[in-house]
């Protein structure tokens, strides 16, 4: 979550010069955070607790894993460009 | 041990907590993958806010703070609310949540969620729980605006939360 904050804070400083490429860019950190959270063993409280943890969400195999990890990256990229890009699907 | 609370929110916990132990379906849960899940629904959140979708977004921000209690009751349900891994990924779960609804929102709105994380790490270091309810907040702020016909209060909102 450090690291949460330190690029959330860039990418809010950036929306003062730019609104569209900060908020790109926060859509981007927090994306690769979720994934990583739902998906992997993480340290969350990083540098300040060592502890590993996993949601037990995602399979373990490297192929089911594989398979889980891309559903997910696609489910988040079609909301990300559904949204941006309005679609007026909804 | 996981950082200490303010005592009101830890009564209604233990009143709640005693309603949902005698559930059998509770016990069989994982609260780590209910957490995984409101997670999940968040990007929901983030896509009907965005959308300006009032009705679906409070129903949809209401399952996830659902869900979030949940998580929780079931931790404690299964008597491994002292551990601390668990109120690691039950606060990570939430600030993430926050992060991702915060794309939808205001400046003012990531600041606050930025801000939450930093406590968050405070909570952990000086072992105390100071967080900032702020999906709750969203949640009543979103009430109002939708049962207040006010055009005054949308102005306010609309510039201080929404960014609409």
């Amino acid at each position: 979550m450090f690291g949460l904050i330190v690029f959330m804070s860039i990418s809010l400083g950036i929306t003062y010069f730019s609104d569209p490429i900060g908020r790109s860019l926060l859509i981007g950190f927090v994306s690769h955070y979720i994934l990583d959270f739902l998906t992997r063993p993480t340290r969350p409280l990083f540098p300040i607790e060592k502890e590993v943890v996993f949601l037990k969400l995602a399979p373990r195999g490297m192929r089911e894993l594989v398979i889980y990890d891309t559903i997910l990256t696609i489910v988040i990229g079609v909301i990300w460009v559904w949204n941006l890009h309005d679609l007026k699907l909804l | 041990m996981e950082p200490s609370r303010f005592k009101t929110p830890v009564i209604i916990k233990k009143i709640i907590d005693a309603f949902l132990a005698r559930s059998k379906l509770i016990r069989r849960l994982d609260s780590d993958m209910i957490s995984g899940s409101s997670l999940v629904c968040s990007l929901i959140v983030y896509l009907l806010i965005s959308r300006r979708m009032l009705i679906g977004s409070l129903f949809a921000l209401l399952f996830v703070l659902f869900l979030d209690a949940l998580d929780g009751a079931v931790a404690r349900a299964k008597a491994d609310d002292l551990s601390i891994k668990n109120w690691i990924v039950d606060v990570s779960a939430d600030r993430i949540s926050e992060a991702l609804i915060s794309i939808a929102l205001s400046r003012f709105y990531i600041f606050l969620a930025i801000f939450n994380t930093g406590l968050t790490m405070y909570s952990y270091k000086f072992k105390r729980h100071i967080i900032i309810p702020l999906r709750h907040f969203l949640f009543f702020i979103l009430l109002i605006r939708y049962i207040t016909k006010s055009q005054f209060i949308f102005s306010i909102l609309d510039g201080m939360l929404f960014d609409w």
